[in-house]
């Protein structure tokens, strides 16, 4: 068995940070519909917003090095430009070291890119914004949130929404890597 | 954080809130903001090119971040004696987030395309 650095990297970024954020979210979403009196006695409140601080701060932290990583370390192995010697027309074994290019160099394949590529690599950096916003609030409102109703269901469509574009980003990114892995 | 909230009043951690809240649509909206740019003009392409390797995506992020992190600070402050209540803010944010991620949908930029 032999990893390449890129393989490595595309690990962490896909299946390590990025994939920690997305399985954490059950357990968020859990712990935060369930704050609330009639579920949890005052002490288990208080245990609940202490784990849910750490929980929601560790996974706006995964989503921010998703796409850190994501965008610093493996979008430029993507998009890199093969020399002149290399045909960009054709689906060669020396053209798959270049996967934008590859891609590009088939019909079939194209739209990975045109489509998939454009739009997970931009929509992506809306994810972390908004899982920052989710822990911040935790942060602020600690116990008070199981008496705010409201606050609370506000919190859990943030979450949502950052889940649903770090979704997007995930499922576009699987299906990139399965057509052109980066090796 | 304690807050001190009556019936008419907006609590501290609301106004807290509400400013990030608010704030993450304002980056979201800039992030879509200079992809459209990005696509319309080939000067704006060459300015958010941070980055040799990453290409314009280092200047599109970046600018959303940086748009995300300035506008939190400054609506922080502002909320302190002008608040809005925290339905309100979502649903602020909820439009920016949304018009945010039409625009990074790629068949409403690439019509932009120059």
């Amino acid at each position: 068995m032999n990893i390449t650095d890129r393989e490595l990297w595309t690990l962490i970024h896909g299946m390590g940070f990025g994939a920690l954020f997305l399985v954490a979210f059950a357990g968020g979403l859990a712990g935060i519909y369930s704050l609330r009196p009639q579920l949890v006695t005052a002490e288990g409140i208080s245990e609940r917003v202490s784990r849910l601080r750490w929980g929601t701060i560790v996974m706006a932290v995964c989503v921010w090095l998703t796409v850190i990583v994501g965008t610093f370390v493996v979008y430029p192995w993507y998009r890199a430009t093969p020399p002149e010697g290399i045909d960009r027309a054709v689906q060669s074994e020396s053209l798959s070291q270049y996967p934008r290019y590859w891609l590009l160099a088939s019909e079939e394949t194209a739209e990975y890119h045109h489509f998939g590529m454009e739009w997970k690599e931009h929509v992506a950096w809306i994810s972390p914004l908004l899982a920052t916003v989710v822990a911040y609030a935790i942060f602020v409102y600690g116990k008070e949130l199981a008496a705010k109703p409201q606050a609370r269901a506000i919190i859990i469509a943030m979450f949502f929404l950052s889940f649903a574009v770090a979704g997007i980003a995930g499922v576009l990114g699987a299906l990139i890597t399965k057509a052109s892995p980066l090796t | 954080m304690a807050t001190q909230t009556t019936e008419r009043e907006i609590s501290t951690a609301d106004r807290a809130v509400g400013a990030a809240m608010i704030a993450s649509g304002i980056g979201s909206l800039v992030l879509g903001l200079a992809i459209i740019l990005s696509e319309a003009s080939a000067g704006f392409k060459t300015f958010v090119t941070w980055n040799a390797g990453v290409g314009a995506l280092s200047g599109k992020s970046g600018l959303s971040v940086i748009a995300f992190v300035v506008s939190w600070v400054a609506l922080h402050y502002v909320f302190k004696t002008k608040p809005l209540s925290l339905m309100t803010s979502f649903i602020i944010t909820l439009v920016l987030v949304a018009l945010g991620i039409l625009l990074t949908f790629p068949p409403v930029f690439l019509s932009f395309g120059s």
